[in-house]
């Protein structure tokens, strides 16, 4: 989506304009969930939810442009993950993840198999990194935010957000190489 | 002997990631001169796949925000602490704002015990006498007073004792009332005991620590603090109760120094080295004096 087309979303739905809710929503949920689902949310659906209602309820404080509102969207995002996980009593993810089939594009099964056989892999290498390594990485991929807004959402500087994304990407390439994976 | 290159297959391609190819990669963008990083490519891809698709079913309260925009009022929402119509709010006591009146009064007493400590260590002879005098009739307008009770009145009577003692330790008023213009020559520096004086103010400091210790340590609401609120009336009491006729005398006897006898002094005064120890203790005391009190203390003082 055109960036200037999202700054008149983000203006309109400050005016409670429910069509920008719901073209706002439509437009970046899919990242938010993606996002929460790499971090082991355990109902990253229903907090996908929970952080536009939020975000929705305090959108005439926000100030700034559609690159501003992601960054602010993915802040919320990461503070209720937090508290997400307070909430089951750990502090990071200990399971393994089970995502995919649900949430793929429709059209031709085969592909969708095949593409959701590829995500779900990514996830799956992904959970090898350290909690920080596979948030910042989420972040710069998945969420599409800057080394700057990455370490505004982490509360970090962008030098320990550039040093956790080469480490995760050099753990990454080493499980590759190790494993032998095929994407 | 080998060739530069006959090994080649067996050299290391595991180049390390510098920061333009670490933003090709997360960017999504191709890496032509780099093969070995395909794999890692194309996982990033996959990554970022994780992020597109349709968006999730919302719940019932987004899905209602979606079709409708907000309730009208937001603040009520299901994430909030519901109101109960017509419920019975308790809420907690109102409270004052500041320090409760038994701290302050607390406060109060060992500041101005500080400051009067701090006070005498920086006076001098004439200075140190008339206060003597001050003192001893703010102490006796205190025993008059019914209302100190008993254990305060002996703190105060402990604090009011610092004088005194600099009194026994210097020149009284009336040698220094009779003092002559040749106050100069009498003026000895070895008859100026200041380390007595150091004794002194150290000996003030840890009566006042010892008296916020049985302050501080007892119960707020108990006996000792009804008593250090009671404390704190008598002090305004006793401050209302030195008759005018004794802060005239004082007054007056200063008054009748002569001029070139504090002049004097003062040269004298000078001249002393003061002990670092004097220093130290003088300068913890005054750190501890709160402003009001100083002020007030300086309004007693001369």
């Amino acid at each position: 989506m055109d960036p200037t087309v999202v700054d008149q979303l983000v203006t309109a739905a400050q005016a409670d304009a429910a069509w920008a809710f719901e073209r706002l929503y439509r437009h970046f949920a899919p990242g938010v969930y993606g996002y929460l689902r790499t971090q082991g949310a355990e109902d990253p659906e229903d907090l996908t939810s929970e952080v536009f209602y939020g975000a929705f309820r305090r959108i005439r404080s926000f100030t700034g442009n559609g690159q501003a509102f992601r960054s602010w969207l993915f802040t919320i995002a990461h503070h209720r993950l937090i508290d997400d996980r307070r909430r089951r009593g750990r502090a990071v993810l200990t399971a393994p993840l089970d995502h995919g089939a649900d949430t793929c594009v429709g059209g031709d099964v085969e592909d969708d198999a095949l593409a959701s056989l590829g995500s779900v892999q990514a996830v799956r290498l992904l959970d090898g990194l350290s909690p920080d390594q596979r948030e910042v990485l989420a972040l710069r991929v998945i969420a599409d935010l800057t080394v700057e807004q990455t370490a505004r959402v982490l509360g970090k500087q962008p030098g320990a957000v550039k040093a956790l994304q080469r480490r995760g990407l050099a753990a990454l390439r080493k499980k590759l190489e190790r494993e032998g994976v095929t994407l | 002997m080998s060739g530069f290159s006959d090994y080649q297959d067996d050299m290391t391609t595991n180049r390390t990631l510098d920061e333009r190819t670490i933003e090709a990669l997360l960017a999504g963008r191709a890496l032509y001169d780099r093969e070995d990083l395909t794999p890692l490519a194309s996982l990033m891809m996959e990554l970022r796949a994780v992020g597109d698709g349709i968006p999730p079913e919302p719940n019932a309260a987004l899905a209602g925000v979606l079709a409708h925009g907000l309730p009208a009022d937001p603040t009520t929402a299901d994430d909030d602490l519901p109101v109960p119509a017509g419920g019975q709010i308790v809420r907690p006591a109102k409270q004052a704002s500041g320090l409760p009146t038994w701290k302050r009064v607390r406060t109060m007493i060992s500041g101005f015990v500080s400051a009067f400590a701090a006070k005498v260590a920086a006076l001098g002879v004439v200075a140190k006498a008339s206060l003597a005098v001050t003192a001893t009739a703010a102490v006796a307008a205190g025993a008059v007073a019914a209302d100190v009770p008993q254990t305060v009145s002996n703190s105060l009577g402990g604090g009011a004792h610092v004088p005194a003692s600099i009194e026994a330790g210097d020149a009284g008023l009336e040698a220094s009332a009779d003092a002559s213009a040749d106050a100069d020559a009498d003026a000895d520096v070895s008859d100026i005991e200041v380390p007595e004086a150091s004794d002194v103010v150290e000996g003030a400091d840890e009566q006042v620590d010892t008296l916020e210790g049985t302050i501080m340590n007892s119960p707020a609401g108990g006996p000792a603090s009804d008593a250090v609120g009671q404390a704190g009336k008598a002090i305004g009491d006793v401050e209302e109760q030195v008759p005018d006729d004794v802060t005239d005398a004082v007054d007056d006897a200063r008054g009748q120094v002569p001029d070139d006898v504090t002049d004097g002094v003062d040269d004298v005064r000078g001249q002393v080295p003061v002990p670092a120890e004097v220093d130290g203790a003088a300068e913890r005391v005054q750190k501890r004096i709160p402003s009001q009190v100083s002020d007030t203390a300086g309004g007693l003082l001369p």
